[in-house]
């Protein structure tokens, strides 16, 4: 036991987990802030928490160019990995940064609450890296609980409360089809090593390849509940109307992107191990969740319910890439990953734009709320409208530039049909988001939302100004100038 | 110097955007002498094009090269007269809403100028990636301009048109990313020379089709339009009809005709009898119609039914009137809605029957009204007649029967806007107040003379658009009927 300890270079370790470290020093360092029972001390745990961030983003940033590919102990230390540590943290950093004037302006200042967000992350940074299905099940655990208590961090609000629960208890049902999944995976592979499972199942006899299609099938449905995908997306609307509204961001981007990390990582893993069957069960996945969630968010009238549903379809686009992963992984991955950082860029402003639109007490998401806010801010209603009709996918933003990437590798992998559909779904989605648009720009404001308006003069609101200047540049140069960001993804999907 | 003349507008709107907002007079002003650069650019670059029937004044860069995606701008005699078109018709809107638009001036003229960059681009686009970026960031300016400045069910409208165009043109973008997939490059020249199977072409033709089928409008998909330009601010309506129809037509003349020549064969005898269908119903439709903005926009219609006409009758000289009739169609229908604003700035109503003897109160007014009336009747001596007789005269060489029922047109074209115009402006004056209103100011002499003389120019000397227009659209022709091409003529199998 000693020796194998002392053989292993410790060195190489800490550098190659670097990124993962940072994230875990930041968070357990923020819960020590967060124990200090100081008023003030929130702005330590902050603090702790943002360092973490910051230097995982710097070390996954400077690991990247050289990363190898590979596993160090169950954890993938190849670009995607890094990739995917990159985006989570990212969309942490940036839920963390517009928090502040967020819960601030509602009276919600709590110990705790970015150090959550930091173990969050820690746990989605390992559910992107994880190269072993026990791994993937504690990461994507720890991250689940971190983000269950997220949710139902606004005690004083009945509908975060709910949302929590709801969110727990289908939660709990992902985990346990994951977790079966993994057990009859076990069974049939007799590993749970991803590199080693294809070749298992392959050689595995005929009756456990029905077992091992039947353990696919649950890691795709718990991992479909993270992911929210229909049919199992039932509790993402009630979650995210619920949650804080960054708390809301850091779902829609960060969990969902390692969520669909992890889940790349089995597709790639299984490749043509799941026959016609796994093929034809997430074609019908992808299609089901475009249009679904295009066609339910046609009927909200509640941007952050609308919103929800939007990501549940943009989760459908995403999903366009597994059907064909076995024929054109390398172009899927790269899809994938370029659609991941566009939605999170966009979804995450859009969330953070709506969030700094009611800086007042309570949560006025109803749409009758953004009458006629374009007079009175007219730039948070540019910078909105910019991530909506982003998020519609309107050239020239980045948007735009994501989907034309991912419906490139689909229609080139040959499937044209289930393109169409997600071509369907974007023009139904056309309508949808445009209606916050004419809110904001065709109507007068109604004469109690102005007075609801509060002043802004809060110190920290300067950091969600930053925060949305910085996602609405990305969408707006990345969506005209997207050669360096199609470089990164290309060279991240090797 | 091309690509100059499309990013200055957009250049333009980022120095408008700047401006303070409270100096409406300074924004206007600014945008004015923008849009007139622009102008000047383009009909300096008008000037230099030879009409070879070629892309002339290429110019390209790298953008991405991986995904085989270039910049790359070019033109031929058509589409820069079409680019000559839209700069100055944006001249004219920016003019038109001088008075009419007094909320929001700046947005309006940073979205005005980067409409123009949109539509300018696209006429120039070369390669087919750009080609979609332009044609889609058209909508987005649109929309806000119709939403935010129109009148009525602004809202509504400005929806309607986004949606019944993006449905168009998302097919067109998976058609974009098959055929660019499928030739290795997004390069239109490049796709010419590929060889797309039958069933390919089959399928993209249908999906360019529809989404410039949209645009033209091509009857039955054009519901969008008599709303879209009913509501718009004038400024809209004189670029919705004067512009935008033209991407849809345009689209025909450059993109999906030529590429597809196998589908165009096959495809041929529906999109004629639609085309005929458009011409004949939309002016019944523009007859019966009680809004004299509605009675223009369904005249519009039936004018791009004779843009169809010309471009489907694959025949030199119809394919050269068509081209000449968006340009045409453009002036006319333009100055009309330019015309229609300015009497409702006078009088705020639209509708004919509100309307009775006006030629005694605002004689100017009514005079332009009839002058660019006769302009779209096709009288000869002026602008609209050299296109239309154009269009006839080929399309009976090749296509009698559809040109044969087209000509009633010409005959209800002259029955709705002559009866319109008697409505309007003959008998007894309706309205005692209109007396005391101004007749043509300054200003909208300003925007009209420039009309009414290109109205007359073409008209009497139709060669100098001719000069650059008839080869390229030879051109076209040519490559629209090559059939040979791609179905190999099979030999019988000799027994030996």
């Amino acid at each position: 036991m000693i020796d194998a300890l002392m053989e292993i270079d410790w060195m190489t370790v800490l550098k190659s987990w670097a990124p993962l470290l940072s994230l875990l020093g930041g968070g357990v360092l923020a819960l020590a802030f967060a124990a200090i029972s100081d008023g003030r001390a929130w702005r330590m745990e902050l603090a702790a928490s943002l360092a973490g961030f910051l230097a995982a983003i710097v070390c996954s940033w400077q690991l990247w160019p050289t990363a190898q590919g590979g596993a160090l102990a169950t954890i993938a230390v190849d670009r995607l990995s890094l990739a995917g540590v990159l985006i989570v943290s990212m969309s942490a950093a940036f839920a963390a940064v517009v928090s502040p004037s967020y819960l601030e302006a509602r009276g919600e200042v709590r110990p705790g609450y970015y150090s959550l967000i930091s173990l969050a992350a820690f746990g989605m940074a390992v559910l992107a890296s994880a190269a072993d299905l026990v791994t993937l099940l504690v990461a994507f655990e720890s991250m689940s609980l971190a983000v269950y208590a997220l949710v139902g961090f606004m005690r004083g609000r009945p509908a975060s409360v709910e949302g929590a629960l709801k969110y727990f208890i289908t939660g709990a049902f992902a985990a346990a089809f994951l977790c079966m999944g993994i057990a009859f995976i076990f069974g049939s592979a007799g590993t749970t090593d991803l590199g080693l499972i294809a070749v298992r199942a392959a050689g595995a006899a005929a009756d456990a390849r029905h077992v091992f299609l039947f353990g696919l099938a649950m890691v795709t449905a718990g991992l479909a509940f993270k992911v929210a995908a229909a049919p199992f997306h039932g509790w993402a609307p009630d979650a995210y109307d619920g949650a804080p509204t960054p708390v809301t961001l850091l779902m829609a981007t960060g969990v969902k992107a390692a969520a669909l990390i992890a889940f790349l990582r089995i597709a790639l893993a299984i490749g043509t191990a799941g026959g016609q069957l796994w093929h034809d069960l997430l074609w019908a996945l992808s299609a089901l969740t475009i249009l679904w969630g295009n066609l339910a968010a046609l009927k909200q009238q509640n941007i952050k319910r609308m919103l929800a549903y939007s990501c549940i379809a943009h989760a459908g686009y995403m999903l366009m890439v597994f059907p064909s992963i076995a024929a054109a992984p390398v172009a899927m991955v790269r899809a994938l990953l370029l659609y991941l950082v566009a939605y999170s860029l966009m979804t995450a402003g859009a969330f953070a734009a709506i969030g700094a639109v009611g800086l007042a007490r309570g949560e006025p998401s109803d749409l009758g709320h953004f009458a006629g806010i374009s007079r009175k801010r007219p730039w948070l209603a540019a910078a909105l409208s910019l991530f909506l009709v982003s998020l519609a996918g309107f050239p020239p933003t980045l948007g735009f530039f994501g989907k034309y990437y991912l419906f490139l590798a689909v229609v080139k992998a040959g499937d044209v049909a289930l393109a169409g559909i997600a071509v369907a779904g974007s023009v139904i989605s056309a309508c949808y988001y445009l209606r916050p648009v004419m809110a904001m720009y065709f109507h007068g404001a109604k004469e109690r939302a102005v007075e609801a308006e509060p002043p802004l003069t809060h110190a920290f609101y300067a950091a969600v100004v930053a925060a949305l200047a910085i996602a609405a540049l990305s969408v707006a140069i990345f969506g005209v100038l997207p050669q360096d960001l199609v470089a990164f993804v290309e060279a991240s999907a090797l | 110097m091309l690509s100059a003349a499309i990013f200055l507008p957009a250049a333009g709107a980022l120095v408008v955007a700047l401006l303070p907002d409270r100096r409406a007079a300074l924004v206007r002003s600014a945008a004015l002498a923008i849009s007139l650069a622009t102008l000047a650019l383009c009909a300096g670059i008008f000037l230099r094009v030879k009409g070879s029937g070629d892309l002339e004044l290429n110019e390209a860069a790298a953008w991405m090269p991986s995904l085989g995606i270039r910049y790359r701008v070019a033109v031929d005699g058509s589409s820069m007269l079409l680019m000559l078109m839209t700069a100055l018709l944006s001249v004219t809107a920016i003019l038109a809403s001088w008075r009419e638009i007094g909320s929001r001036v700046k947005l309006f003229h940073a979205l005005i100028l980067l409409l123009e960059c949109a539509m300018l681009g696209l006429f120039a686009a070369v390669d087919m990636f750009l080609f979609f970026v332009f044609w889609e960031a058209v909508l987005i300016p649109m929309y806000f301009i119709i939403g935010i400045w129109g009148s009525g069910d602004r809202a509504r409208a400005a929806l309607k048109f986004v949606i019944f165009t993006m449905s168009g043109s998302v097919l067109m973008l998976l058609a974009i990313v098959y055929a660019g997939g499928a030739a290795g490059s997004f390069d239109l020249v490049d796709w010419l020379k590929y060889r797309f199977s039958p069933t390919e072409q089959r399928w993209l033709f249908a999906a360019f089709a529809l989404a410039f089928a949209v645009k033209v409008p091509v009857i039955g998909l054009h519901t969008w339009l008599p709303d879209a330009h009913t509501e718009a601010p004038t400024a809209g309506s004189v670029l919705l009809a004067g512009v935008l129809l033209k991407m849809g037509g345009y689209g025909f003349y450059r993109v999906a005709m030529p590429l597809f020549p196998v589908a165009v064969a096959q495809y041929a005898p529906l999109m004629l009898t639609l085309a005929v269908i458009g011409i004949i119903a939309g002016a019944l439709l523009a007859m019966v119609q009680t809004d004299l903005k509605r009675l223009i926009a369904y005249s519009s219609i039936s004018h791009m039914g004779f843009v169809m006409l010309g471009l489907w009758a694959l025949n030199g000289q119809a394919a050269a009137g068509a081209v000449l009739m968006m340009v045409n169609h453009g002036l006319v229908t333009g100055a009309l809605f330019l015309i229609v604003g300015m009497l409702y700035e006078r009088r705020h109503t639209r509708l004919i029957a509100d309307y009775g003897g006006s030629a005694r109160s605002l004689p100017l007014i009514a005079a332009a009204f009839m002058f660019m009336s006769l302009a779209s009747m096709g009288l000869p001596g002026l602008n609209n007649f050299a296109s239309e007789f154009l269009v006839l005269l080929g399309a009976f060489q090749t296509r009698t029967a559809y040109a044969a029922i087209s000509v009633a047109g010409v005959v209800l074209t002259a029955a709705y806007l002559l009866w319109a115009i008697q409505r309007v402006f003959l008998g007894p004056l309706k309205n005692e107040d209109e007396r005391k209103m101004p007749d043509l100011g300054l200003r909208e002499c300003a925007s009209l003379i420039p009309l009414a003389a290109l109205v007359f120019i073409i008209g009497i000397w139709p060669q100098i658009t001719l000069a650059k227009i008839s080869r390229p659209s030879d051109a076209f022709v040519a490559l629209s009927k090559r059939v040979e091409m791609f179905v190999p003529v099979t030999q019988p199998p000799t027994p030996h």
